[in-house]
């Protein structure tokens, strides 16, 4: 716990406005916003990953938008080793994005069907030069001035060289270097994304954000578009990478059954907060909040002696705009009381779950309920009778 | 003496493109009995849903084409019936549900409009009446042409005699009779407020509410089999748990067979009395839900099962299928499964296996196509 956060984020708000119509408009009526990230604090270690699960529309991927910078924060702090990065822009932004990268959820969106493989993966390598050379003008520019000004017999001091840029065979060079590293072949440089698998084109997707060695990794749902055995690969592939690199990985999605093998530590959301967070261990086996217990409940699983059970939490999600006051849980929540509906929790240590954040008001008296309970056991019907059984 | 709801024998289908020719499905035997949730499990491009939409014949004639096999529906054969005597055909015992319900809705029409088109199909034709698809040419008259016992028995009159003009009437689609109908089924589907549901378009509606008014127009046909391909995939786990719980109800009250199409082996072992396993076009493995889980007979389920992470990063890398699907213009000799297979040996190069055989004693509802079918057992 000694070693400072790699990302920190503190209160952090995204709110989107949405337009008014003209009649909102004459009445005066305020502008309204999609509360997408409502107050979420959280922070990550160095070569940590970080499990981030919750439905669509928790609120999930704008936070990893946000971390990494693809989002303005509306209120709040974000601070990268120490330094905050929430206003950061411009030139230095670019220069801040070569520590965050991205793998985004659509592998076939997110890849440029007209460029080659060099083109795609090494895109990041040239734009980071170019923000290099950027810097580097800037700084002869400013010493040229200097040197201007300088008073008379004072030598003029030197301009740090300006370094031819990056051509196309150092750019393949980069490219070839990387990809044996996400499981492909070297000789793919030249090929087209459509020429890959889904597993083939996430393994692209996961190189482009590698090459340029970031610190972190957001990972927007890089394997729900893939099937369980190509899932595997990747899964163990991002394993091994973090054990070699020591890279830090936010992994945002909605399969728990990814976050239990890949996270360290686990961060549930609903409706743009974070309701539980603590070690994948922890919250995993015991969970807290009636939610993470909810979510847990409803995972299918592969085994067919749990089958016909009925789900217990009705009710949909609510709107992200002008969200519920009090806990966000509170409508669907079959433990919650008149508090929870006035009175929205914070995160708070719970006696006896020492690693374990929760924001519920009533976590002492729920922590003991297992999430199986929220599930209801239906009479088998007629399961017996088999067809070809004599 | 087992009686089926649908009952495939044999079934091919083939997608010819410039590419080649794709053996999307090959050899298919599959009978889904009545009042049973048949589960079909498989990964992507293994041919389970070309076999979900050829059963309603869906799939587009050409570029898909169905070489050989028989699909037994209510003692006619679906295969041999021309596509354009289809539409007269769908809606009237096959129903089906689709994986994207925002795509499957029309977006320009309220839900109450979709609703009541089915609601009013289905009374119309109770009432005697001709239903018609739009695409029905060259028109045909039954008093005229003979036409297969099997379509006359579907679009019979129930009301002898032929529709009164009383029961015309009650097909229009503001009658307040049609309305009650179309209520009742959004309430079967568990909508609370079905009165403002009826009033919204399907943008209006979230995910779990577009599936369950999917769900009740799939049942105001009153299916005998209903189709649902991936009817969860594209929705939230807690939201998937709501609708696999109303059809898990609606199994019990409406009493029909399903075919339930999924990639998720944990949906299949919540839903499927019995299980079928696809891979490349065949069906590899077949046979009642707890035992095809607990005990599987073929590598290839075997190794799907254990590919489904459970485990945390301290227990150990993740098991994986090594290799990729292969590629079904030029599927792989012998056994498809055998380059990926942990267990091949010479003769699954060479010889495919037989279609499905009993794996205990000849009795045993639990059929595999593996010729080493014995061994799976003892695999790590």
């Amino acid at each position: 716990m000694s070693s400072p956060p790699l990302i920190e984020v503190v209160d952090l708000e995204k709110h989107f406005p949405l337009t008014r119509t003209a009649t909102e408009y004459l009445q005066g009526r305020p502008r309204r916003s999609i509360h997408a990230v409502d107050g979420v604090s959280l922070s990550m270690r160095a070569g940590e990953t970080l499990g981030l699960i919750g439905e669509s529309g928790s609120g999930k991927t704008t936070l990893g938008w946000l971390v990494a910078r693809l989002h303005e924060p509306t209120a709040g702090a974000l601070r990268f080793g120490g330094a905050e990065v929430g206003t950061l822009e411009g030139t230095e932004l670019r220069h801040w994005r070569r520590n965050v990268q991205v793998v985004f959820q659509d592998p076939v969106g997110s890849l440029d069907p007209r460029l080659k493989v060099w083109q795609i993966v090494g895109e990041p390598v040239r734009a980071q030069d170019q923000t290099d050379r950027q810097i580097l003008r800037r700084e002869r520019r400013h010493l040229r001035r200097e040197n201007a000004r300088r008073p008379k017999g004072e030598p003029a001091r030197l301009l740090p060289p300006m370094p031819p840029r990056l051509n196309r065979a150092a750019v393949r060079a980069r490219v070839r270097e990387i990809l044996p590293t996400v499981g492909l072949l070297e000789d793919c440089l030249d090929q087209y994304p459509h020429e890959f698998s889904g597993g083939g084109r996430q393994r692209l997707s996961l190189a482009r954000a590698l090459i340029v060695r970031p610190k972190m990794v957001v990972l927007d749902e890089p394997t729900s578009a893939l099937d369980v055995a190509v899932q595997g690969q990747i899964l163990n592939r991002l394993v091994e990478l973090q054990r070699e690199t020591g890279i830090a990985y936010l992994l945002i999605t909605h399969n728990v059954a990814a976050v239990r093998y890949v996270a360290d530590r686990v961060a549930v959301m609903y409706l743009g907060q974070i309701v539980e967070v603590g070690p994948v261990h922890d919250v995993l086996e015991r969970p807290i909040h009636p939610y993470t217990k909810a979510l847990l409940a409803a995972v299918p699983v592969a085994d067919a002696r749990r089958r016909r059970s009925r789900f217990r939490i009705g009710g949909d999600v609510p709107s992200l705009i002008d969200p519920p006051s009090g806990c966000r849980f509170a409508p669907r929540c079959p433990f919650a009381v008149d508090r929870c509906r006035d009175e929205n929790p914070s995160l708070r240590e719970i006696p006896g779950a020492p690693a374990q954040l929760v924001a519920c008001h009533r976590a002492e008296e729920v922590r003991a309920v297992a999430p199986a309970s929220l599930l209801e056991a239906v009479p088998q019907r007629g399961d017996a009778p088999a067809p070809a059984t004599s | 003496m087992m009686d089926f709801a649908v009952s495939i024998e044999g079934l091919s289908i083939d997608y010819v493109v410039g590419a080649g020719r794709f053996h999307a499905v090959s050899d298919v035997s599959l009978d889904v009995p009545t009042g049973r949730v048949v589960g079909i499990v498989g990964e992507t491009g293994c041919g389970k849903s070309t076999l979900a939409q050829a059963i309603p014949r869906l799939l587009p004639e050409p570029p898909a084409s169905i070489g050989s096999g028989r699909i037994i529906f209510r003692g006619m054969d679906l295969v041999k019936i021309p596509l354009w005597k289809m539409p007269a055909l769908r809606g009237t015992g096959i129903s089906m549900i689709f994986q994207e319900p925002l795509n499957s809705l029309n977006p320009a029409f309220r839900v109450y409009d979709q609703l009541v088109e089915a609601v009013r199909m289905r009374r119309r034709r109770e009432a005697g009446e001709r239903v018609a698809g739009p695409r029905e040419s060259p028109p045909f008259d039954y008093s005229r042409r003979p036409v297969p016992g099997a379509v006359e028995v579907l679009s019979r009159p129930v009301a002898p005699g032929g529709a009164t003009a009383a029961a015309m009437r009650k097909t229009s689609s503001r009658h307040p009779e049609l309305r009650e109908e179309v209520l009742d089924f959004l309430r079967l589907v568990r909508i609370s407020d079905p009165e403002t549901i009826l009033d919204l378009y399907p943008h209006e509606l979230s995910g779990g509410m577009r599936q369950r008014v999917m769900i009740a127009m799939a049942l105001s046909e009153k299916p005998a089999l209903l189709i649902a391909d991936e009817p969860t995939s594209a929705l939230d786990v807690t939201i998937q748990a709501q609708v696999l719980t109303l059809m898990k109800d609606l199994i019990e009250e409406v009493q029909t067979s399903i075919l339930f199409i999924s990639h998720d082996l944990g949906v299949i072992a919540e839903m499927a009395d019995e299980v079928g396993v696809m891979y490349a076009g065949r069906l590899v493995e077949f046979g009642p839900v707890t035992e095809l889980f607990d005990a599987p007979r073929h590598p290839y389920t075997k190794a799907l099962l254990r590919a489904s992470p459970t485990r945390y990063k301290s227990d150990g890398p993740l098991a994986s299928i090594a290799g990729s699907v292969p590629n079904l213009a030029h599927p792989p000799d012998g056994c498809r499964f055998h380059p990926r297979c942990p267990i091949p040996r010479p003769v699954c190069r060479v010889d495919p296996p037989p279609p499905l055989r009993p794996t205990d004693g000849p009795a045993s509802p639990h059929r595999s196509a593996c010729h080493f079918a014995q061994e799976v057992e003892s695999l790590p």
